[in-house]
């Protein structure tokens, strides 16, 4: 046995650590220190300078600076580096929930575990972008002045005379122009002194602009916040203001500017959404869409997060959209239920997703009834692929009249997928158990989603058949280094990420909800709910979440990468577009993820 | 205190007659060894795999230690070694799963001496039951340098057997256990053993022990020490 095995066989069971060599691991366990805190006691105060803090044994509680709860951690938890609480990273402090031993890693050594391994930089770096971005939201209210300015400013000599002023800011096409002595700002001007000081005063054009301008005007430091810049129009009823950094000016910002960069937050957005009056306004909107994804991304928000926010935003589309096709084509004659299907019911979308979508009707409806749902429907899908949300190539869209039926007719769907299995329409009808109500009649919903899931959790027939269809995408086995690596020994020169990676975990995660007849459709949930069940155990649960996490993290890095390049993401990348740490990341994730399919394999006896 | 300074003379004059330089610098830090509480002493927790417990017949298959600094177990001081045994390691293999021929890779007894006492200058000694092993370190020092040295020791099981009458709580059998006691502190049970393990298990069980005896403050060693 060698000297810190001891300690290094444990960090090799806690993330991020388990993916570190052994070499890494004894160095890294060489530089701990175990300390015992017994209940109650503290362990730090402020995280600030507490390095890194491994859980050996017991519960920690980490609180605010008013001792009030953030978070628990247990066995083979990390706390003392920075962490995010609800959208806020805080400063905090620990104390022992139980008996506790800790394994303190000093903050020195923790900075140079981090330097020497890019994996660990990553995994505490998502944090550490949060760390900077909320400090700049607690010091300059998250935006500030120097990013929003884009437009060179404007700007005239002093002894310049207002005709050349005025001939200035119209060639420029600039409603304000400030007014130089040298390097030095002295004054400004705008459309409205030229209206007031210089026509109704019936001054000469000739006068030196010096002396309409406003002198030494209020300026905005290229650091200030948003938020503070805004207040201080609001109060002073600016429009424009100078924006300086050491007294020269580097631009204009406008009021509007700010706001613009206000509503970049996906969820002001959302409220932006149900503010417009036709579908062309939204399709203005959709095309923020790229940029609000990208800095989501890169400002490390966590997938599970990025994919809820963006389904936010599609469901707020889509339920706009349903509400102006009632304004244009009546009343709904009878109540039903818009359903979103795959991954919008999941609320796992990322950058772009094909739509699914279906209706729910609450009885058989009258031709009539029925030609009213299909303009409906008609004009809601064609909105949706307006606003990017192409359409589905297999046609599971409410503008199809299969999927505009009544909740008894849908009944009879899963009926024939459940009663009657072939491979085919097992795979085709998979997508079906992912279902969430966007609008309308949720209990319509609720119904047939409880329908469904009991009938297939009794049939034994049909969940081998979803067994044996969980097994149908498989996770290559490993890389080369221009090559994926596959199972019949050939190798590609890229992956899809979504079909190699992510559909298998969601399969296998859905499986497991219809085991346990779980109808939340959101994977996270179905993990957690699943635990809860006892159909699934921790150790389990928290592979598949980890992979899942790992793997879209990847997926989206990707993504956004691709779209600030300009193209449109995919799902596919290239293998030498891998970096030595995705292509070891995927390969631990997709062990996980082999390694839960070849369980259910022996489960079901299918392979 | 009268305990102390005959310990530290007695260590004092055992350090000048010491031929070993390694023995002799460890009885001379012995014998002015500062001893405060638990963050300004440091401390070695040591266990030794034993062929039996009879010192007149058994030996020291391996030896395994761990520091304490400022109250913190040192993981990167662990150390762990095999010693070479005289005699076949008989009927105690299937307890230390340690078969002859792995034993015989192991380091002489000497050498393993000197590591271990070179380590362990200027430290307190921490044992789960020290008796036993210190009765078989001297009986080693004593072939190996010709004399006896002296041991300034915290007994974990000593200690909390003292607590347990203080406090009036019944002790049963095999509730002085290594793993009992650690149990009633949440300290993680180790299902495997060897000298390193139990050498760390003690480490651990100290730094519990002391936060007990010592609940808003840092332990005052003096009173829990016991001398060799």
């Amino acid at each position: 046995m060698q000297d810190v095995s001891l300690a290094s066989e444990f960090l090799h069971t806690v993330p991020p650590f388990n993916s570190l060599e052994w070499d890494e691991l004894r160095t890294l366990a060489s530089k701990l220190e175990a300390v015992y805190y017994p209940r109650g006691k503290s362990i730090f105060s402020s995280s600030s300078g507490a390095g890194l803090a491994v859980i050996r044994k017991g519960a920690v509680r980490l609180v605010d600076a008013e001792s009030r709860f953030l978070d628990k951690r247990s066995e083979g938890g990390l706390f003392g580096h920075g962490i995010y609480f609800h959208g806020e990273l805080k400063d905090y402090g620990a104390e022992a929930e139980e008996d506790c031993l800790i394994w303190h890693l000093a903050e020195a050594e923790f900075a140079k575990l981090r330097e020497r391994n890019p994996l660990l930089s990553e995994y505490f770096s998502s944090h550490l972008k949060t760390r900077l971005s909320a400090a700049a939201q607690v010091q300059h209210s998250f935006t500030q002045m120097r990013d929003l300015q884009r437009r060179q400013p404007v700007t005239i000599d002093c002894n310049a005379s207002i005709r050349e002023a005025a001939k200035l800011m119209s060639d420029k096409n600039v409603s304000s122009v400030l007014v130089m002595r040298g390097p030095d700002l002295v004054g400004i001007v705008t459309d409205k002194d030229l209206r007031v000081r210089v026509l109704a005063a019936d001054l000469e054009s000739d006068t030196a602009i010096e002396r309409v301008m406003t002198k030494e005007p209020t300026t905005l430091s290229a650091d200030a916040g948003a938020d503070a810049a805004l207040l201080l129009m609001m109060r002073e009823n600016y429009h424009h203001l100078p924006i300086v950094e050491g007294g020269k000016p580097l631009g204009l910002v406008t009021a509007g500017d700010i706001l613009r960069s206000q509503s970049e937050h996906p969820l002001r957005l959302v409220r932006d959404i149900h503010k417009k009056k036709s579908v062309d306004e939204l399709v203005v909107m959709s095309r923020r869409l790229p940029s609000l994804f990208e800095r989501m991304v890169t400002l490390g928000r966590d997938v599970e997060q990025i994919g809820r926010m963006v389904t936010h935003i599609t469901d707020a589309f889509t339920v706009r959209l349903l509400q102006f096709a009632e304004i244009e084509h009546g009343r709904p004659p009878m109540p039903y239920a818009w359903i979103a299907f795959g991954s919008q019911a999941r609320e796992e979308q990322t950058a772009r997703s094909d739509q699914d979508n279906g209706i729910i009707l609450e009885r058989k409806a009258s031709d009539e009834e029925a030609e009213y749902f299909s303009k409906l429907a008609q004009f809601v899908c064609t909105g949706l692929d307006r606003l990017g949300y192409v359409y589905c190539p297999g046609e599971v869209m409410a503008r199809n009249a299969r999927w505009r039926v009544s909740l008894a007719r849908w009944k009879r769907h899963f009926d024939n997928w459940i009663d009657e299995p072939d491979p085919k329409s097992v795979m085709h009808s998979s997508i079906f158990f992912d279902m969430r109500c966007v609008h309308g009649e949720a209990h319509l919903v609720e119904e047939l989603l409880e329908y469904a899931t009991t009938r297939a959790r009794e049939n034994r027939i049909f969940r081998r058949f979803m067994a044996a269809n969980v097994l149908h995408h498989r996770p290559p086995l490993g890389f080369f280094r221009r090559f994926v690596q596959e199972d019949d020994g050939s190798h590609s020169e890229g992956l899809n990420l979504k079909h190699r990676g992510i559909v298998p975990i969601t399969d296998l995660v859905r499986m497991r909800a219809l085991e346990a007849g779980i109808t939340e459709p959101n994977t996270f949930r179905r993990i957690e709910l699943a635990v809860k069940a006892g159909m699934m155990n921790e150790n389990d649960a928290s592979s598949l979440r980890d992979a899942l996490i790992l793997i879209n993290r990847i997926r989206l890095g990707y993504q956004a990468e691709q779209m600030s390049a300009g193209q449109d993401p995919g799902n596919f990348v290239p293998a030498d577009e891998l970096s030595p740490l995705m292509r070891r990341n995927l390969k631990a994730a997709f062990m996980l993820v082999v390694e839960a399919q070849n369980a259910l394999a022996l489960r079901y006896q299918v392979h | 205190m009268l305990q102390r300074r005959r310990h530290g003379r007695r260590c004092h004059k055992l350090a000048k007659a010491c031929a070993q330089p390694v023995l002799s610098n460890y009885l001379d830090a012995c014998a002015s060894l500062d001893i405060g509480n638990m963050e300004n002493t440091p401390l070695i927790s040591v266990d030794l795999e034993l062929t039996g417990m009879d010192k007149g017949h058994n030996e020291i298959i391996s030896m395994g230690w761990t520091l304490i600094d400022r109250g913190r177990i040192q993981l990167g001081s662990n150390r762990y070694m095999l010693i070479n045994a005289e005699r076949s390691v008989g009927s105690s293999a299937v307890i230390h799963e340690l078969l002859d021929s792995e034993v015989a890779q192991g380091r002489s007894l000497e050498t393993g001496l000197e590591e271990l006492f070179d380590a362990a200058r200027g430290r307190v000694w921490v044992f789960h039951h020290a008796g036993l092993d210190i009765s078989f370190l001297r009986k080693a020092c004593e072939s190996w340098a010709g004399l006896i040295p002296g041991f300034i020791v915290l007994d974990t099981m000593r200690i909390e057997y003292r607590m347990r009458r203080r406090r009036e709580m019944p002790i049963r059998q095999g509730d002085l256990q290594l793993g009992q006691i650690r149990n009633s502190y949440g300290l993680p049970r180790y299902t495997a053993h060897n000298a390193l393990i139990d050498a760390l298990a003690t480490a651990e069980l100290m730094l519990a022990i002391a936060s007990r005896l010592e609940p808003d403050g840092i332990l005052e060693l003096n009173s829990h020490l016991k001398f060799f």
